[in-house]
């Protein structure tokens, strides 16, 4: 295709963050009025590129190229007004005043002196979404609409700027099946005007419905891009997985217990997850994949205490755990660390020791029932020392540690408790290598003694070098558990994009 | 339960709550159901009533401000202290100084990026300290009578205050229907994020309607000082509450985002009849203090109870 | 993929430095203060001088250590002083029956007024600005309703004339009381677990849910504590005051305030404690002091406050944009 043809060129792309290479060297184009799915599991640099293209990140090197002038996008709004638009998955339309109002914000047609022309603005607001064959009232309230309807919204919104390219980030995740064929046939009519469609989604079957060719994205690298008639999904799932895992997690396994400790039945939150149960062994490192959005922190949230549920049953040791919280998780053995390092796991304004005795406060007390300074710092210098976190002192506030010793300090807090399951959200992310292996490490350790750990991970070769066996959810079912000698990326993959290949 | 309750105050059945309390004022007092009332209710719900169009702008916004009442006194005090320059001129004078006000809280909000709860509270404390020194802790009395007529004079038998308030709702709904100055009020409080994004001025929008509220607020202060035709520090001491409520009674939420003149104005009148009732029943002026603390708070809670906060989420019962 | 933070463990000795002078400019402010007034009027140190200070602002001490226990969880009462105003009410009511009867009374209508507060606050979670002021106008209502306006003659019984009169050890019992209650708070808030629960809340309440902390239980506790303080805050009231007028009690809510504010307790909650209060407390009635021997008219005195307050929370504003790194 000639190069005048291409809306959108992005060359040689890198973008690192402290410790981690989010893209390196990724390149690709874009023809007007194409459908372009981009694909990759979770950390492949996809919201990364999202965002580079919606202008809230820069990029380190590579530059990006529009109907063929080199620009250097300055910010989100900057983005929006060279033509490329972003629909997320959270709604972003102001919920209480009118669809017409959501399209034309903050150029509402006015007549005179600032009056605004309602009926211009209606007229005009449905003289956009009847080009695109959405069939929505435009002095509807926001608020009234539904998920999918507000997505169309946000798509008549870009549309009516004058997008050159709508990125969207998900688009079918919550919606019904209906409405996604009804999102199809919007797609086909925008893409028809000459506006052109970067699609993220890791349903293939769709992707094969909706896009002309896809790109797979794998650890920040452009792995493939191919038409979608050129190639299918088994291809495609292949694309996604295929890496040296390397020796990363040392000496494999050693043999979980067979008590079980934590049976799960039926699990069910309405809208987010059902159907939820598995068993979890004395010893045993329990993985749970799958793609982000697809349950997992949900359920384990559940499982604390900390989210409400709606169905089904915790047991743990043989006795029901009746409503759950935190609170009550925590004294029967249940511990839990949050994925979100920066809001709750811990607490950013206290010490490091302060982090680490607070689940403990009762043992660290004097005759008079107040903390004794000495027994607190003599708990936390234990555990700074056993998990090796590097600090310059107990009173040195945690946000003020790296990620890994955060992290450190978090398993540290969970762990003087002495839990029976500890259940991790993601230990490792955003890590860097060293203090990633001594996690890893210290994981092993507990399960050898006797610890029963479910790990949730986003990052294949961590469950397939520590998990006896892994669970993989997809859109809030848990689709298979696979044991240890079926444990290979491929499965973890295909079982998490709802692509199983017989024979399994 | 209680969400369903809720849901009839901010539906618009203020109406009926309305209704009901006519009804019973006129069981219990047979003079009550004249005309005559209703002007005079109007007339003197009036003052309130224009602070709570304003405040209704800033909540709109997101935002709210506690200094109203503080405005209203100062702006007061300075045309009583300059009505030697002419009735006119000290008019003037009061209404810049208070809208002046609104333009410090806006600016301390928007660019000093402080929050509106203490920079609103600062200036509660530190006008009504300026208007306590200024004034010696005193009131002082006006020097020119004629100004009493802004309150009193009463063209066909109704009293002026009762057409201000009138002309600032009538141009209150229209702006907040009609103009982008309105509109975007609303697109700011319910999503700044996107708002900004869709290049809406934000921060001069917010920063102009705070100087619209301290506006109003002046406003009321030459309306209260016309009719008493006296300026004191300790004018408007329960305001910003009663305001807050009134709004909130009538739909206007605390989160930002919602909100109707025309529902405020049946929460002023509502507060007002209340007001009306208690003096009726003979109620104790202390036990109308109780009384107008309680609604407040069972406002406010119902309004926790039942509001979408900015997230979107849904506010759970406890 | 995203926000790694791999910053070096520590700031650098400079920024510690930095931080330090930041963290306790109270302190040298106080220091500088004391100074300034010894050299500005040769009756500041004086004992007697001292003796009145004490006296005087006692009970704004008291009730500073309750507004900074709910300040730590993230919170205000707004209506502390009226609080105080009706437990003083109810001290006055009570007297005839006999002391006991009287402090039981107060404290007892405080914890209930603190127990409002938190209901509204910590379960039904309204906003706390706008309940504690509604609050302050129900519970002043009801004080009004009670006084029917009028001033309340307080009879100081012996006991109570001791507690606003008497010295021990030649410092005034309210000033030992003071101290009593702030070391005794400050103790428990710095070091019982439930104090290291409410700063935990203070600071985040998701973390603290997360981590098993009852954070509605924590918060409703701090405004029942507070109210009990203002409880305790109206015993020594009604001992040093002949009259208690209930008007006269909403001067204290700003100036606690400020005290809170000015000794470094962040109003953003999780920082801050009663020691640092207590700088507060002393910068405050030196300053009031001062003004008052230099002879400063009323309402300049009032300005003065106006001002301080705006510049402790600008202060206090600063603080917290610059912790957040």
């Amino acid at each position: 295709m000639a190069d005048a043809e291409q809306i959108l060129e992005m060359s040689h792309i890198s973008k690192s963050f402290p410790g981690v290479k989010a893209l390196e060297d990724v390149s690709m184009s874009l023809s007007a009025g194409e459908v372009l799915a981009v694909v990759g599991e979770n950390g492949a640099g996809k919201s990364t590129l999202i965002k580079i293209l919606s202008g809230v990140y820069g990029t380190d090197t590579g530059e990006i190229r529009l109907q063929g002038k080199r620009v250097l996008l300055r910010g989100p709004k900057d983005a929006i007004e060279r033509g490329i638009n972003t629909i997320y998955q959270e709604t972003s339309l102001v919920q209480d005043i009118t669809v017409a109002e959501n399209i034309f914000l903050g150029r509402q047609p006015t007549v005179g002196a600032g009056r605004i022309d309602w009926k211009r603005m209606l007229e005009s607001a449905r003289g956009i979404m009847e080009s695109l064959s959405i069939h929505l009232s435009p002095g509807a309230l926001v608020t009234t609409l539904s998920s999918a309807q507000q997505q169309l919204v946000e798509i008549a919104k870009a549309f009516s700027r004058d997008a050159k390219i709508i990125i969207m980030d998900e688009p079918t995740a919550s919606i019904t099946v209906e409405d996604a064929d009804n999102l199809f046939g919007i797609i086909r009519k925008i893409t028809r005007t000459g506006t052109s469609v970067i699609y993220i989604s890791h349903r293939l079957k769709e992707i094969f419905q909706i896009a002309d060719r896809v790109m797979v994205l794998r650890d920040g690298k452009t792995v493939s891009v191919s038409g979608v008639k050129e190639t299918s999904e088994g291809e495609i799932v292949k694309h996604m997985v295929g890496r040296e895992i390397g020796n990363l997690f040392g000496d494999a396994s050693y043999q979980s217990g067979e008590k079980v400790v934590l049976e799960v039945h039926d699990l069910a939150r309405t809208g987010v997850y059902r159907g939820i149960s598995f068993s979890l062994h004395e010893g045993e490192i329990l993985g749970f994949s799958g793609l982000v959005g697809a349950g997992r922190s949900e359920i384990m949230r559940g499982i604390f205490g900390l989210d409400p549920v709606d169905g089904g049953e915790v047991l743990l040791g043989g006795q029901r755990l009746g409503r759950s919280s935190p609170a009550a998780a925590l004294k029967k053995g249940i511990a839990f660390v949050s994925e979100d390092r920066r809001l709750e796991s811990i607490i950013q304004g206290f010490s490091v020791r302060a982090n680490i005795t607070i689940l403990l406060l009762l043992r660290v007390l004097t005759r008079l029932g107040l903390i004794s300074a000495r027994r607190e710092n003599g708990l936390a210098a234990r555990y700074v020392k056993e998990f090796n976190v590097k600090t310059p002192s107990l009173d040195q506030l945690v946000m003020n540690l790296s990620g890994g010793n955060q992290q450190k300090v978090a398993l540290a807090k969970c762990l003087s408790t002495n839990p029976r399951v500890l259940i991790l959200d993601e230990p490792t992310k955003g890590i860097d290598v060293g203090a990633k292996k001594e996690i890893h490490t210290l994981i092993k350790e507990l399960a050898n003694r006797g610890v029963s750990i479910i790990l949730v991970s986003s990052e294949l070769p961590e469950i397939i070098g520590m998990c006896h066996r892994a669970a993989v959810i997809r859109e809030g079912t848990i689709v298979r558990v696979f044991g240890k000698g079926e444990l290979t990326e491929e499965n973890l993959i295909a079982a998490a994009v709802g692509h199983l290949t017989g024979g399994e | 339960m209680k969400i369903k309750a809720a849901r009839l105050i901010a539906d618009r059945k203020l109406l009926v709550i309305i209704v009901a309390l006519i009804v019973v004022l006129s069981a219990a007092d047979r003079n009550f159901f004249t005309l005559q009332t209703f002007v005079s209710l109007f007339d003197h719900i009036a003052i309130n009533g224009v602070m709570a169009a304003g405040m209704t702008i800033l909540l709109i916004s997101g935002s709210f401000d506690l200094s109203i009442g503080s405005v209203m006194a100062v702006t007061g005090i300075i045309i009583v202290l300059t009505q030697r320059f002419g009735m006119l001129a000290s008019v003037f004078i009061g209404l810049a100084a208070g809208t002046a006000v609104g333009a410090l809280n806006g600016a301390l909000v928007v660019k000093g990026r402080i929050n509106a709860f203490i920079v609103t509270l600062g200036s509660m404390i530190i006008f009504r300290g300026l208007g306590l020194a200024i004034t010696n802790s005193h009131p002082v009395k006006g020097s020119i009578v004629a100004f009493q007529v802004f309150s009193q004079a009463s063209p066909l038998g109704i009293p002026l205050p009762v057409f201000y308030l009138a002309l600032v709702y009538a141009v209150v709904w229209y702006v907040l229907r009609y103009t982008k100055f309105g509109r975007n009020d609303f697109a700011i409080g319910g999503n700044p994020l996107s708002s900004r994004l869709a290049g809406i001025r934000v921060d001069l929008y917010t920063f102009l309607y705070f100087v619209a509220c301290s506006f109003m607020a002046a406003l009321a202060g030459v309306m209260l000082t016309s009719r008493v035709n006296t300026g004191s520090a300790v004018f408007g001491d329960q305001t910003p509450m009663l305001v807050i409520a009134a709004a909130v009674l009538g739909g206007t939420s605390l989160f930002g985002g919602k909100g109707t003149v025309i529902g405020t104005i049946q929460g002023v009148l509502i507060l007002g009849l209340i007001e009306r009732a208690m003096v009726i029943f003979n109620v104790d002026t202390n036990y109308q203090l109780l009384l107008r603390g309680t609604i407040i708070i069972a406002v406010i809670v119902i309004d926790a109870l039942t509001a979408r906060r900015r997230d979107g989420a849904v506010a759970a019962a406890g | 993929m995203g926000d790694v933070t791999t910053r070096p463990s520590g700031p650098g000795f400079k920024r510690v430095v930095v931080n330090v002078f930041y963290e306790q400019t109270m302190l040298i402010i106080l220091i500088l203060l004391v100074i300034v007034m010894t050299i500005a009027s040769h009756s500041f140190l004086s004992l007697g001088n001292l003796f009145n200070v004490v006296r005087q602002f006692s009970v704004h001490g008291i009730m500073a250590v309750g507004m900074t226990i709910v300040i730590v969880g993230k919170g205000m009462d707004l209506s502390a002083a009226s609080i105080l105003a009706l437990c003083a009410v109810a001290n006055v009511l009570l007297q005839p029956y006999g002391y006991l009867a009287s402090i039981a009374g107060s404290l007892a209508v405080g914890a209930v007024c603190g127990l409002l507060n938190g209901y509204l606050i910590a379960r039904v979670k309204a906003n706390f600005i706008i309940v504690t002021l509604g609050t302050q106008i129900i519970f002043t209502g009801i004080a009004l309703i009670i006084t029917g306006g009028w001033d309340m003659r307080s009879r100081p019984e012996p006991a109570f004339h001791w507690l606003g009169e008497a010295s021990i050890l030649g410092i005034p019992v309210l000033g030992w009381c003071l101290v009593l209650i702030m070391v005794v708070s400050g103790v428990l808030l710095a070091r019982s677990i439930a104090g290291r629960r409410l700063y935990a809340v203070g600071l985040n309440d998701r973390a603290a849910r997360a981590s098993g902390i009852n954070d509605v239980r924590i918060v409703l506790l701090s405004y029942v504590i507070n109210g009990l303080i203002c409880g305790a805050a109206s015993i020594l009231l009604t001992s040093r005051l002949p009259r208690i007028r209930v008007g006269t009690a909403s001067d204290y809510l700003f100036d606690v305030i400020t005290i809170v504010v000015l000794g470094g307790t962040a109003l953003s909650g999780g920082v801050g404690g009663i020691y640092r209060t207590a700088i507060g407390l002393l910068i405050f009635a030196i300053i009031n002091n001062g003004m008052a021997l230099l002879h400063l008219p009323f309402e300049y005195q009032q300005l003065v406050k106006g001002v301080i307050l705006i510049l402790a929370v600008l202060y206090d504003e600063f603080n917290r944009r610059r912790r957040l790194g």
